[in-house]
């Protein structure tokens, strides 16, 4: 009896992981009462799909970061590739669909590139994913400042409207990241290369002992990782209808921080990206707070470290 | 044995690692339907040559020639195909995972446009498989929450799923109940009767003796000789092993034993032990049998403050101590040596030296910070001491043998001058020369006043070394026995006493669940 009970609490997935993230959502909510008891932007449902519409971008960068570090990676070069993006865009696109074209998928193709240059550098050269993102986060923002020296470019909003619509309680970015965010839920659960994924990260001894391809498995995930970072970026030029070569940032830290709220870590092995997207939203909306009250940014980058140290200390990091 | 064929035979192997020949042409051969026993020291070149079969280490030369055709193993998935599985010493497993997605790393089964996991067939799958192995595991659950037994009958399993017709097995019983091997030896001579080869790499002479039908022996990376078991003596294969006749494998001096240095009064750690009560005199070795979950880990780390939920009295020579931490547990004269030497005992990027005293670096502190010289100095004395092969000091540890890093652990404990010191299964994985070593070394620490607590698994190891048998049972103790007096069956009786009402519930093989 007792353990027919406790196998359909197993079943319905309430292992400490999942009560962890119950828990993030549980704040999450809180934060989102609170906000609107203090801000207006969130008493009506159209002002709180601005908000979410706001933070796709980072949502589609930190799916790919998560990705990375279930492998036992991380990726500093996310922040230059979704530079690269802006900058391309606001290089190429002008009165023309075919430019608009050409522009996403050379966006697309750079992220590709240097996501195999990643996994490349991490396997086949062996060096740490920290220190071969950090080369590469140089590189990308080399190349985002040859594109497009400086900020500018307009980008016309109806050539991009497929994209970046909103009309009435509509958001196109949100539902564009609501498919995307499922489609990886499914695959990190019910692909094989999406439990390979967690497999490597959690030993990679025993991964290639089985028989698996441990480098081409870590350098696919890097791939996933750079061109979800790229998708992040066309999403930021559909907002800011601009290119800048250093819009992307701030990105590099905002993602993994949200990665890490959401229960993923820098061991590997382990993490969900419902976890990560309880994070997006958490950081998303205080800092959509924190302007809105005109803080500082100084302020508010102290503000954010406080509560990562908060939500990462939560946890109980289970070493190897 | 059925047949005479050859499977494998790997002619002349060299492998040299930078500073140490590791393999100085080894031959091994294997007939079908044989299981051929893999013995020797530490060191002596046994995993490496089975990690050349396993495509994990690259030969220097040599040949592996397989169903009469040479082949060059390069990377483990080619040793998948040509019909080889590993049962690892070192677990190789990943803890995130389910069992039954360790079980089928890399052949999931899978349907669907999408090519997706079939989670249900995966479980039922496993679930038949284990139940035809007679091993009672969910395949739903993370090998994180399994015991180390467990784990290592998920190993097995995982191998014997490969359907291989050679199948190695490192080390297969290392953390097995009795119970647990008779089940594998069962599965062994099934795979036999199936037309399996098995090579099986064991310390264990009863086990070799019980299952093998030849055994080889390496010694120093060098081939010693193959013995058909049936025609040989376990002296034999000892001799071969060694280099040299050893008579007797186990000694226990007696020493005078003087006060009592701990006693533990009432000590309870909830669900896991209960009411703890005993004595421990200066100049005695108390060993504590049990079967695997009988809570005797966890009562080692309660003394040591590593577990601190704990509730009872604890003196040490008389004086009742509070023990909060490992810390103040050594400050209080006890040293723990954990089981698991490589995840909690060893730093494998320091060297020798710094393993050495980093439990007693304040003993070399001077005006300045710390005194290398005196390092050097005390360091030497315990190499010596414990007869500790090392190039130098400075050696990295991670290249030592499995053998002399416990060593190093021991010196550590040893520096930090205990009154009593605990040991956990401080033999496991250790070949015979440097198993009698250390127990050279534990009758030392005992002449020299110290009281020792020792876990161990192998029953005869207990029985020979210790001066007190203590057997736990299910969280209690079940008996405390005078090594003189004490008959195997008594111990054992005792080592179930608590359990039966478990098993009758479904809860076999010693396994509990966590």
């Amino acid at each position: 009896m007792w353990k027919r009970k406790q196998q359909t609490v197993k079943e319905m997935g309430l292992s400490r992981d999942n009560v962890r993230i119950l828990g993030l959502y549980i704040v999450l909510l809180f934060i989102g009462v609170f906000a609107s008891i203090f801000s207006i932007y969130f008493r009506s449902l159209e002002n709180i799909f601005n908000v979410i519409a706001q933070i796709v971008p980072l949502g589609f960068v930190a799916l790919g970061q998560t990705i990375v570090l279930i492998t036992a990676g991380v990726d500093l070069s996310v922040g230059g590739i979704v530079s690269i993006s802006t900058a391309i865009c606001a290089k190429l696109i002008y009165t023309k669909y075919t430019s608009v074209a050409i522009a996403f998928l050379l966006s697309l193709l750079f992220g590709t590139i240097f996501g195999y240059i990643n996994g490349v550098m991490r396997t086949k050269l062996r060096i740490d994913s920290f220190i071969a993102t950090l080369c590469t986060m140089l590189i990308t923002q080399g190349v985002a400042l040859a594109i497009l020296p400086r900020p500018g470019g307009y980008i016309s909003a109806e050539l991009i409207s497929f994209i970046s619509l909103e009309k009435g309680i509509l958001r196109l970015p949100i539902v564009y990241f609501a498919f995307t965010f499922l489609v990886i839920y499914v695959f990190l659960k019910y692909h094989p290369l999406g439990r390979y994924f967690y497999a490597v990260g959690g030993n990679s001894k025993a991964a290639n002992a089985s028989g698996l391809n441990v480098d081409a498995i870590i350098i696919k995930a890097h791939i996933m990782c750079s061109i979800l970072a790229a998708i992040g970026g066309l999403f930021l030029v559909a907002r800011i209808k601009s290119g800048d070569p250093n819009v992307g940032s701030p990105f590099v830290l905002d993602s993994i921080v949200a990665v890490l709220i959401g229960g993923t870590t820098f061991i590997g092995g382990k993490g969900s990206i419902v976890g990560t997207l309880a994070g997006v939203f958490i950081l998303g909306i205080i800092s959509n707070v924190l302007n809105m009250y005109g803080i500082n940014p100084f302020y508010q980058y102290i503000i954010k470290g406080i509560i990562f140290v908060i939500a990462v200390s939560t946890y109980r990091y289970k070493g190897k | 044995m059925s047949g005479n064929s050859l499977i494998l035979k790997m002619e002349n192997i060299t492998k040299s690692f930078p500073g140490v020949k590791a393999l100085k042409g080894v031959n091994f051969e294997l007939r079908k339907g044989e299981v051929h026993a893999l013995v020797g020291e530490n060191g002596a070149g046994k995993t490496t040559l089975m990690n050349v079969l396993n495509g994990l280490v690259q030969k220097d030369s040599g040949k592996i020639i397989i169903d009469g055709r040479e082949t060059n193993i390069i990377t483990p998935s080619q040793t998948r195909e040509a019909g080889i599985s590993f049962i690892h010493q070192e677990l190789e497993l990943i803890p995130e995972l389910t069992v039954k997605e360790n079980m089928l790393l890399g052949q999931e089964t899978r349907k669907g446009l999408f090519r997706l996991i079939d989670w249900k067939a995966m479980e039922s799958k496993t679930r038949d498989f284990l139940k035809k192995l007679d091993i009672h595991l969910d395949p739903n659950e993370k090998i994180l929450n399994l015991s180390i037994a467990q784990q290592q009958l998920v190993e097995i399993a995982k191998a014997l799923y490969q359907n291989a017709r050679i199948i190695v097995m490192d080390e297969p019983t290392s953390s097995l109940t009795d119970e647990d091997v008779k089940k594998l030896f069962k599965i062994i001579r099934d795979l036999k009767n199936q037309g399996c080869a098995i090579i099986y790499v064991s310390h264990v002479m009863d086990e070799i003796f019980e299952i093998s039908d030849r055994i080889t022996v390496l010694r120093d990376g060098m081939y010693i000789g193959t013995e058909v078991t049936k025609d040989t003596t376990r002296d034999k294969i000892f001799s071969m092993i060694v280099g040299k006749d050893i008579k007797r494998r186990y000694i226990r001096e007696e020493v005078k034993k003087g006060n009592v240095i701990l006693k533990v009064v009432g000590l309870t750690y909830n669900g896991i032990f209960q009411d703890i009560n005993f004595e421990l005199r200066a100049g005695e070795l108390i060993g504590i049998a049990g079967l695997m979950g009988a809570g005797r880990t966890e009562l080692l780390e309660a003394l040591f403050g590593i577990i601190k939920e704990v509730t009872g009295e604890i003196y040490v020579n008389g004086k009742k101590v509070h023990i909060k931490s490992p810390e103040s547990a050594i400050k209080n004269g006890l040293y723990y040596i954990s089981e698991n030497r490589r995840d909690k005992g060893l730093f494998p990027t320091l060297s020798v030296a710094d393993n050495i005293v980093v439990s007693s670096m304040d003993q070399h502190r001077g005006l300045f910070g710390i005194k290398k010289s005196s390092i050097i100095e005390s360091s030497e004395k315990l190499i010596n001491q414990l007869n500790i092969k090392t190039p130098s000091l400075k050696q990295v540890l991670a290249n030592l043998s499995g053998g002399n890093q416990q060593k190093v652990i021991l010196a550590r404990g040893i520096k930090t001058e205990p009154k009593i010191i605990m040991l956990n299964e401080p033999t496991r994985g250790i070949d015979v020369g440097t198993k009698v070593e250390i127990y050279k070394l534990l009758n030392r620490l005992k002449a020299r006043g110290l009281g020792i607590l020792m876990i161990s698994s192998e029953l005869p190891e207990v029985m020979e070394i210790s001066d007190k048998i203590l057997v736990m049972s299910a969280g209690k103790i079940s008996g405390i026995f005078d090594n003189i007096s004490v008959t195997k069956e008594q111990i054992l009786s005792a080592m179930f006493k608590y359990v039966e009402k478990k098993a009758a519930n479904g809860e076999r093989n010693g396994i509990i669940k966590r």
